[in-house]
């Protein structure tokens, strides 16, 4: 018993005595701080549309009301056709601004806040001999200006342009994202 | 018998090393007389801080805000700059990490794990590495690829962008006018972000030890390059 207590007070005194001078090096000076911001944001597609009537046609433009660039475009029921002797030509006033890609005419540039589209004209020509009345149905839409994140510029309006061609679910779980 | 022996030398030289290792210096106050000598004695000091561009071009102090580059009519997509370093304000060269957190928080105010953190897209600065095994889609690890000097800065953060997929889930609704609308799920939603910097002294001869202790990563993998810091 005696011997086991020797030797244990011998390891114990070696230890101390090897150890005793390097516990300074374990410490290093450090620093952290740290910072935080946060922004709400705002998703949504305010507009308006306008349109004039007089005895050629019907003048249409869409106003953006919000606060954030849209893509607009409309549709003219009758575009190019001839119906029940009507003849109905659309033209830009501005021939550059809108250009047709399928069946929509498509405001080619960002419609930026709080600024209204140059006219598109639906003309009509009464190529018959009776007409009492006939109406121009347009349906006009907006939708959000994406960017192209690889350029950083916003994508091509047209018919291709991603959103005319979103997935509206609310209640599917979010598949977005790299 | 012999071993007794043994252990009874190896005891005696133990103490005699622990006794007179603390007693060297009261020898040596004996045996040497001098002049009173007094000096100040001016501890190195680390210190890091995170620094953002202001509304002029220059980097300015945080102090624990960080203003994001978009109000609340943001493009999707778009990228814009932000414009975040961290600088050595202290009175030695330090390497630096810094950590980049981002999430949702929903109209509620609660975090929102169901929003992927990835659609807020960050880019980095040159001269720091990301370290991909620490990394998350919420949280960025980035090493300064070298010890920052004194006074000097470095932007790790230059860019934020909120992904174009975010716009996918809308739904249409019939409005009482006889028209619809698009309604954007995310509408309402809050991006944070949040930014922690901080450092090690550099300049020793344990410099990859200090960035083992205390970052938990061999210097290899942080992206420090030791050998291009090595001060001795």
């Amino acid at each position: 018993m005696k011997k086991m207590n020797m030797k244990w007070l011998t390891v114990i005194a070696l230890v101390i005595s090897l150890t005793s001078g390097i516990t300074g090096a374990m410490a290093y000076f450090t620093d952290t701080t740290g910072a935080e911001g946060t922004q709400v944001i705002s998703l949504g597609v305010p507009w308006v549309p306008h349109e004039v009537v007089d005895d050629k046609g019907k003048h249409i433009a869409i106003e953006n009301t919000g606060e954030v660039p849209l893509y607009v475009r409309a549709f003219i029921i009758g575009d190019s056709e001839s119906i029940d002797g009507v003849d109905v030509t659309v033209t830009p006033k501005n021939g550059n601004d809108w250009f047709k890609d399928g069946t929509y005419w498509y405001y080619k540039a960002p419609l930026e806040p709080h600024t209204t589209t140059t006219e598109l004209f639906a003309e009509v020509k009464v190529t018959g001999t009776t007409l009492e009345e006939f109406n121009i149905v347009v349906s006009e839409e907006a939708t959000i200006l994406i960017y192209d994140s690889t350029k950083n510029e916003p994508y091509p309006n047209g018919k291709d342009y991603k959103g005319w061609n979103l997935s509206a679910d609310f209640d599917t779980s979010y598949q977005g994202g790299k | 018998m012999k071993v007794k022996n043994y252990s009874k030398l190896l005891l005696a030289a133990s103490a005699l090393l622990l006794v007179f290792s603390g007693v060297e210096g009261s020898r040596a106050a004996l045996n040497v007389t001098s002049d009173t000598f007094s000096t100040q004695l001016v501890m190195p000091r680390v210190g890091v801080e995170i620094l953002e561009e202001n509304e002029k071009g220059k980097l300015d102090n945080a102090d624990g805000i960080l203003h994001l580059p978009f109000d609340e009519h943001v493009i999707l997509g778009k990228t814009y700059e932000e414009h975040i370093a961290a600088e050595n304000q202290g009175t030695i060269p330090e390497y630096v990490r810094a950590t980049v957190v981002v999430y949702w928080v929903n109209p509620k105010g609660e975090k929102d794990l169901n929003v992927d953190p990835s659609t807020i897209r960050l880019t980095f600065g040159e001269g720091w590495t990301v370290n991909e095994k620490q990394s998350t889609p919420e949280r960025t690890v980035l090493y300064y690829h070298k010890a920052m000097e004194v006074n000097d800065s470095s932007v790790f953060v230059t860019g934020i962008l909120l992904d174009e997929s975010l716009a996918n889930k809308c739904k249409v609704v019939d409005n009482s006018d006889g028209s619809k609308s698009l309604v954007y799920a995310y509408n309402g939603y809050n991006v944070v972000l949040k930014a922690t910097v901080d450092c090690v002294q550099a300049g020793g001869a344990m410099d990859q030890e200090a960035i083992e202790a205390n970052w938990g990563v061999k210097h290899d993998d942080s992206g420090v390059n030791i050998t291009l810091c090595d001060r001795n």
